[in-house]
């Protein structure tokens, strides 16, 4: 997958998680927590719903917490998505 | 006996020649002959001081007043005066305070996210125990253990000034936290070390404060060649550490252990006088370096004959205080953590000339880990069966709550899924928990299921019989699986319009345990639950007479406030997945007692052989991986902060290994499982029917395991159904 397709990844769950947090996507980096914004599991849950309809990929909500940080978060969408 | 540096010119003005010694009996004369006595370090240091104008002064008067560096009356008087407090009752009085200390150690490496034998264990209950025993202000384990290996280098040969300078800061440090003599007079407990010396008669110069720290400084010894020794007995694998929890084993084992895993590599001697040594002639001011290690090595047929503790007038004093740490420690940590393993990727153990000290022994198997944000993997017994048992501070996942909130977000109907919810119990809590689980009981209670005792009897033998007596089967596909279904199907009430189709899909149900399904998943089970209540509606099947009445049908009779027939329908098809743990238990069952040899496998199952099921089978061969529990608050347990809504993740395969009574193969508490006795029951009866009739049955390949990530199940158990006597059983004929 290309760099700017990376981004574009980056936007979308950027904007996701902004919009089950509340928290303003331009507080959102590559090192922010995701549990320490208050992101719980219903919104992992749902999430990941939409990563799985945008991309068509399969992607365990379990993942939102395995990967500590928005930026770790990331890079696994992005090797799921190098793997389809 | 060897010299190394071939240096034989003879005096004046000859250089000390280096004896190495790798022979016992060698080692045995130097370290016993009055001839060869310890370095004299104390002048040493004084003309360092003099020449550099350092404050040595900790470092004199230690080299004056430590057993290590003392030689002659002094040393005879200085022993004398410490050997009642070093000595087996002596040492036997602090037992209670190095339980203790082992305890909390234990709780520590237990709650340490990344546990590490050295760091969470052996130095914690070495720092704590030399501490109270010694007479030091506790607080600063930290602070102890930086200055113990500062000034424990003394031992080392030809030490910078640099080094020298550390060691007197180390000491100093050590000096500051001795407790002034007499603090400890109010205490209960036995006197300290420090209190006992203050009223000991000790030669001139020696000073009771420089002997206590110099006897705190070699005592670490002790915790080194505890570290190597865990590590040891380890990397012996499992049957090896689980031995070690055994009553008895410190007895058989301890000397091996001291002798194969001494941190001591070298010891010093110089010769004070010219003699000689197995006919070799030697200088005054030769020196012996005699090689623990290689002479420990040779004497494992002889174990008492090891040098870790030296040999003659320097024997170590603290030997007796060591067996006992040994005795305690190793047992204890063994028993409580029977699936520790070490990560040898992690192991790091240094080296000076004088001694091996493991500073790193990263572990698993422990306790309590963080696997993710939002979860917690626990594989300690006791904090696993607290947190079982603790329905304040946890719960089982709410799904219901989970699941509505879900389908209110995502617009999509979970009404299915919602109901299977609703009315699973181990997701349930409170008055509707326990509505169900009183009407469960009522008929998979421990009182009620004597009654199915004749229906599951008749069910095993028919299967029996259908088995090839002499052939080959499956054990899973031809006994296991059928009797599940035989018993559970009838004893819950599900009678499966279309029983090849049920079957099928039914096994699926076990997914609903999985934490965090995504809404993919969520619906598609949803979807096989539809079918599965389809395949079973409510009315199907005739129910027999001489049977009691099932699950179901005593739900819809009885059903409370708040069960409509659909949720009971939802309720035994729940616990129908369930069960599916009944199956797959009776298959590892069965896999390991083909591991026994077949002469001992009908014994094994007797009645006479009491609590062969909780003791040989549930522990070890119960197939559910986990048991999970939901923090309702936030909390702490095991010393580490958890967050309100974290799930602890239970590991039973670590909380279980090595277990008899107090397993959790079938939960605790409030939320054991509702179908425990009709599990118990199927075993009881299941296992002696069909080792009694096929008693030399053999596996004829590798079983192959089911991939589930929470459940450890065969899916296959391929098996000759021999029915040839064995050599012993044609033997005991005759």
């Amino acid at each position: 997958m290309s760099q700017v397709d990376i981004a574009e990844v980056s936007d979308f769950l950027a904007s996701e998680i902004s919009r089950r947090t509340g928290v303003p996507q331009s507080v959102l980096g590559p090192s922010t927590v995701l549990v320490d914004i208050g992101l719980q599991s219903l919104d992992a849950v749902m999430i990941c719903g939409e990563i799985e309809d945008k991309y068509a990929i399969e992607v365990e909500p379990t993942m939102m917490f395995e990967y500590r940080t928005f930026g770790e978060v990331l890079q696994a969408v992005g090797e799921l998505l190098a793997t389809v | 006996m060897r010299q190394t540096n071939e240096q034989s010119a003879p005096r004046p003005g000859r250089s000390p020649a280096l004896w190495r010694i790798d022979d016992g009996a060698a080692a045995s004369a130097v370290l016993r002959d009055r001839s060869w006595t310890v370095i004299d370090l104390g002048s040493h240091i004084a003309r360092l001081q003099a020449e550099t104008g350092e404050d040595f002064s900790l470092l004199i008067a230690i080299a004056r007043s430590s057993l290590i560096y003392q030689s002659g009356k002094d040393h005879l008087r200085t022993r004398r005066a410490i050997a009642k407090f070093f000595g087996i009752s002596g040492v036997e009085q602090w037992r209670g305070v190095i339980e203790e200390e082992v305890r909390r150690a234990m709780d520590r490496l237990a709650s340490s996210g990344a546990p590490d034998l050295v760091r969470d264990f052996v130095d914690p209950v070495f720092v704590a125990c030399i501490g109270r025993i010694a007479g030091l202000r506790a607080g600063d384990e930290r602070g102890v253990l930086d200055s113990i290996a500062a000034t424990r280098e003394l031992t080392e040969p030809l030490l910078p000034i640099r080094r020298l300078r550390a060691a007197q800061a180390g000491f100093q440090f050590l000096s500051d936290l001795l407790q002034p003599a007499g603090a400890f007079a109010f205490d209960d407990g036995p006197a300290p070390l420090r209190d006992v010396l203050a009223g000991s008669a000790l030669p001139d110069g020696v000073s009771a404060e420089a002997l206590t720290i110099s006897l705190i400084v070699a005592a670490h010894t002790a915790a080194e060649s505890l570290g190597l020794a865990l590590a040891g007995i380890l990397r012996r694998g499992s049957t090896a550490w689980r031995a070690a929890a055994d009553l008895g084993w410190s007895d058989l084992e301890l000397d091996s252990l001291f002798r194969e895993h001494s941190s001591t590599l070298m010891l010093y001697r110089v010769a004070d006088r010219d003699a000689q040594v197995m006919g070799c002639p030697v200088h005054s001011g030769d020196i012996a370096a005699i090689d623990v290690r290689s002479i420990n090595a040779a004497t494992a047929l002889q174990p008492q004959r090891q040098l870790s503790f030296g040999e003659g007038a320097h024997r170590c004093p603290g030997a007796e205080l060591a067996r006992l740490i040994y005795r305690i420690a190793v047992p204890a940590l063994a028993g409580r953590f029977p699936a520790l393993q070490l990560d040898e990727s992690g192991v790091r153990v240094e080296r000076t000339t004088m001694v091996r000290s493991p500073v790193a022994l990263p572990c698993t198997g422990t306790g309590l880990r963080r696997r993710s944000a939002k979860m917690w993997e626990i594989g300690d017994h006791d904090l696993a069966r607290r947190i079982a048992a603790d329905d304040t501070l946890f719960g089982p996942p709410d799904m219901t709550e989970h699941l509505r909130s879900l389908q209110a977000a995502s617009g999509k109907d979970l009404s299915v899924a919602i109901r299977i919810a609703r009315n699973a119990p181990f997701f349930l809590s409170g008055e509707r928990h326990q509505a169900i689980r009183l009407l469960t009981l009522d008929v998979l209670g421990n009182n009620r299921l004597p009654a199915w005792t004749p229906f599951i009897d008749e069910t095993v033998e028919q299967l029996l019989d259908a088995l090839p007596s002499g052939g080959q089967a499956d054990l899973i596909r031809d006994f296991c699986e059928p009797l599940f279904r035989a018993v559970t199907q009838r004893v819950l009430g599900l009678h499966p319009a279309d029983p090849a189709r049920f079957d099928a899909i039914a096994p699926k149900l076990q997914e609903l345990l999985e934490p965090l399904l995504s809404l993919r998943n969520i619906v598609r089970l949803q979807g096989v639950c539809t079918e599965l209540l389809d395949l079973t509606a409510v009315g199907q099947g005739q129910p027999r007479p001489d049977l009691p009445p099932s699950l179901l049908a005593k739900l819809i009779a009885q059903a409370p406030e708040g069960f409509d027939q659909d949720d009971c329908h939802a309720l035994a098809l729940v616990l129908y997945g369930a069960s599916f743990n009944i199956a797959y238990t009776l298959g590892n069952a069965l896999w390991r007692l083909a591991g026994i040899a077949p002469d001992r496998r009908v014994e094994f199952l007797e009645p006479s052989n009491a609590g062969w099921l909780d003791r040989d089978v549930l522990p070890n061969a119960a197939s559910p991986r986990f048991i999970y529990r939901t923090a309702r608050i936030d909390g702490e347990i095991g010393g580490v902060r958890f967050a309100s809504g974290d799930t602890m993740q239970l590991h039973l395969d670590q909380v279980n290994a090595g277990r008899g009574a107090g397993h959790l193969a079938l939960g605790h508490g409030l939320h054991r499982c509702l179908g425990a006795s009709l599990a118990r029951l199927l075993m009881r009866r299941a296992l002696p029917a069909f080792v009694g009739r096929f008693p030399n049955f053999t596996l004829t390949s590798k079983p192959s395991w089911i991939p589930n990530s929470q459940t450890r199940a065969l899916g296959s158990l391929a098996a000759n159904l021999t029915t040839a006597p064995t050599l012993v059983q044609l033997q005991k004929a005759l």
